[in-house]
């Protein structure tokens, strides 16, 4: 019995230690911080911003990963870098993610192609235009909408737009036309087009011709200069966003905007369309076009990897943390009624706080959950998490609220004889708990605990929404940059499938040991008895 | 008896009922060190609960309990003291699953009397000879049959050396071939002196080895005696038409 009290404080040793750990890395990172511009993108929206393996063309390092961006955003952002004296770190982040990144100071600026609507107007300050587009519908070569002249000639056409974006609203001005639901990114939009479940989608100019680059059998249709099109200033214009205090920061931005010519925007942007990746063509040096697989291997390996590494360490850890999380608060909540009427009412409360967390957790998505912790600690607590250690807290909460109430259950159901016999000897509830219900309790749950590891493994993957880069982060990003969605979706998919298989064999042998066989050999057995009472037993 | 006639354990007036069903009425009764007690009767009429309510794994609604002349229903009692001194042996055995045979003889050892490893060990294995499970030390309760895991359960609660032993009616789910061995286990514990209280229907063995025998039905005790008054000449209307039922014993 000692070896398991051994064990468990080695566990909360390394939890501890893991604990401090980042909380150093956080401090460092904030002493760092002046040195550094983090610039939050999505680098997912070619030719402003993209994801790229290595440094290749300048690019940046993204932060928490070892990935690089690059694009138009990022060269404008070196420019500016480089007159403020500080080095640029990417901070990818979802779109959505992208505001209540800059307001809670995870990023100094956000470079994103995006507009200054006035909506967004309310929450951050906008620089001085850094480039300006012109809208377009972009639809299939040969489709029927390819022809259009007018705003009414999209009339019946299903159209979308991204999510979160203005140009979802401009779809109102294509009278007739079908607004379909607002797409997560170009790179589903695209997807979409080529697989025909839209006619088109309305983006900027820009988004034609670096989609052209990798599918020349799509039209851009200009809706621009369309009688009756109207589109704001503010929206026809990309800017930079800058947190509302940060007044200083602006300044300096607008000023350093002001020294990049109209002539050298246009040379970066088309440096930048050229330079954004292409994996259509990718021929090996005989010529002859290459697997696939073998390519995307090639180039996106160490990017799978290290996406596997994250998911694995999210799931384990969580589910390990969860364990204890729930073994504890299985343990408070089976304690019994104590007699004094102080006790009782310390329990009974004890025990409300624990199910509301219960309720709270396991009645609320993992995604949602995440964002709230990620992005509300660092808001009203200004903590800087470092967000791998935010998305294994609430892993492990959240798996601790599913655990609670497994190990409770396997508590309650363990026979009644158990606890009897055991109170018979004069044990006492605490010894009764650790030694004879528990180690049966959670060996009945062990099915459950597995279960609850297969989920984890499988639903780390809202993790995304804090821009943790596992399995799945990294699968959107490299089927946005090669736009083979089904090949890739198709191997994580494939790597998913074998984890959860090899874990859920693991626990079947670990269940099959702790089972035992049903009949006891004698003659086997018998060797350990005798005089000779040294013999050491197993237990 | 082989010790002085001192009381070890009294029951005074004890009552106890779920919800508004009164199981016990009004149970008292004395037991003598070194004694050993049988308590007959009817199934539903309290002889289980009277057994539980001595090792209070349940609490009489009402009464005394005396061990050595102080109420152990007393507030501040420490009760897990006197359970490992007054141990049970359950109809169901209630071996600990997750331990192997020498392990459940020996966690109450070292947890309650604190005792060392080697010692538990010891005590555990020297038992286990006593109730011929030595063999099987490294057996999963599972992995034995009943009549075995009963004398294991046996060799797990002398091995906290108890001054009171209480058995409920620890042949009754036994296949009739195995209640033998489990019974003469049980004899020879009744010949080293240790006090014991049985709860059983194996009528023959309440004659053989009782000191005391009573009768408890509908709560209370109907008629009490040796072996030899209450069984061959009872008294009690009751109690006649109850042992009509084993008179092939």
């Amino acid at each position: 019995m000692k070896s398991k009290n051994k064990w468990l404080s080695a566990f909360i040793a390394i939890l501890l230690s893991l604990t401090i750990g980042f909380s150093f890395n956080t401090r460092q990172a904030a002493a760092k911080d002046n040195n550094v511009l983090k610039v939050a993108m999505e680098a997912n929206y070619q030719p402003y911003n993209w994801t790229q393996t290595n440094n290749a063309n300048g690019a940046v390092p993204i932060d928490g990963s070892h990935t690089f961006a690059n694009g138009y955003d990022v060269k404008i952002a070196k420019i500016i870098g480089q007159k403020l004296h500080r080095k640029v770190v990417v901070v990818k982040t979802e779109w959505d993610g992208l505001l209540p990144a800059l307001t809670s100071g995870k990023a100094d600026l956000i470079i994103a192609g995006m507009s200054p609507t006035a909506e967004r107007e309310k929450a951050i300050n906008f620089s001085n235009p850094y480039r300006r587009s012109t809208f377009v519908v972009i639809t299939k070569v040969g489709s029927k909408y390819a022809t259009a002249k007018k705003l009414s000639d999209f009339k019946g056409a299903k159209l979308t737009a991204q999510q979160g974006t203005f140009h979802y609203q401009l779809i109102k001005q294509l009278t007739g036309a079908k607004r379909q639901p607002a797409m997560r990114d170009f790179a589903a939009m695209r997807q979409s087009l080529i697989s025909g479940t839209i006619d088109g989608y309305v983006a900027e100019d820009t988004e034609a011709t670096s989609f052209k680059l990798v599918d020349p059998d799509i039209k851009a249709i200009p809706v621009s200069k369309m009688p009756g099109f109207h589109a704001t200033k503010e929206e026809s214009v990309t800017s930079i966003g800058i947190a509302k205090p940060n007044k200083q920061l602006l300044k300096q931005v607008n000023q350093i905007l002001a020294t990049i010519s109209n002539a050298q925007r246009v040379k970066l942007m088309n440096t930048a369309v050229k330079q954004q990746p292409k994996t259509d063509n990718s021929k090996s040096k005989t010529g002859k076009p290459e697997n696939w697989f073998v390519s995307m291997w090639k180039q996106y390996g160490g990017m799978i990897i290290s996406g596997i590494g994250m998911t694995l360490l999210l799931a384990s850890v969580g589910t390990i943390a969860g364990f204890f999380i729930g073994l504890i608060v299985g343990i408070i909540r089976t304690i019994p009624t104590p007699t004094t009427r102080g006790k009782r009412w310390g329990l009974k409360f004890i025990d409300w706080l624990l199910s509301v967390y219960i309720e709270i957790f396991r009645g609320t998505p993992m995604m949602v959950q995440a964002a709230v912790i990620y992005y509300g600690i660092a808001q009203f607590w200004h903590l800087n998490i470092d967000r791998t250690a935010a998305a294994l807290v609430i892993v492990s909460i959240n798996t601790g609220a599913y655990l609670a109430e497994i190990i409770r259950g396997g508590i309650i159901s363990t026979p009644e004889g158990q606890f009897e016999a055991a109170s018979a000897l004069g044990m006492t509830h605490n010894q009764r708990m650790w030694h004879i219900i528990l180690p049966q309790a959670i060996r009945n749950c062990l099915p459950s605990i597995t279960n609850e590891f297969i989920v984890n493994i499988k639903d780390t993957s809202v993790l995304s929404i804090i821009s943790v880069s596992e399995l799945f982060f990294v699968g959107t990003t490299i089927a946005s940059q090669t736009f083979k969605f089904f090949p890739t979706y198709l191997t994580i998919s494939v790597i998913y499938l074998i984890l959860t298989f090899t874990i859920t064999r693991i626990f079947n042998l670990i269940e099959k040991h702790l089972e035992g066989s049903k009949n006891y050999n004698l003659m086997a057995n018998q060797v350990q008895v005798g005089p000779t009472e040294k013999t050491e037993v197993n237990k | 008896m082989t010790q002085a006639n001192s009381t070890i354990l009294s029951l005074k007036h004890i009552q106890k009922s779920f919800g508004n069903h009164q199981v016990l009425k009004d149970i008292s009764f004395n037991i003598k060190k070194g004694e050993i007690a049988t308590i007959i009767g009817p199934s539903g009429g309290g002889k289980s609960t009277t057994l539980r309510c001595i090792n209070m794994l349940e609490e009489p609604s009402a009464g005394e309990i005396d061990f050595h002349g102080e109420n152990v229903l007393a507030p501040g009692y420490n009760r897990n003291i006197y359970r490992a001194k007054v141990g049970m042996v359950f109809q169901q055995f209630d071996l600990f699953e997750n331990k192997d045979v020498l392990a459940n003889c020996m966690v109450g050892q070292e947890l309650v009397l604190k005792r060392s490893k080697e010692e538990a060990r010891k005590v555990a294995i020297s038992n286990l000879k006593k109730v011929g499970m030595a063999e099987y030390i490294n057996a999963r309760p599972k992995q034995l049959s009943g009549g075995q895991q009963q004398r294991v359960a046996i060799a797990r609660a002398i091995s906290m050396d108890p001054e009171i032993l209480l058995f409920d009616e620890p042949t009754s789910a036994l296949d009739p071939e195995m209640v033998g061995e489990v019974l003469s286990v049980m004899k020879d514990l009744a010949t080293t002196g240790l006090t014991m209280i049985i709860v059983t229907h194996e009528m023959a063995f309440a004659r053989d080895v009782s000191d005391q025998v009573f009768f408890i039905s509908d709560g209370v005790i109907t008629e009490q005696g040796s072996p030899d008054q209450l069984l061959n000449h009872p008294q009690n209307e009751k109690t006649v038409k109850f042992l009509r039922n084993f008179q092939n014993n």
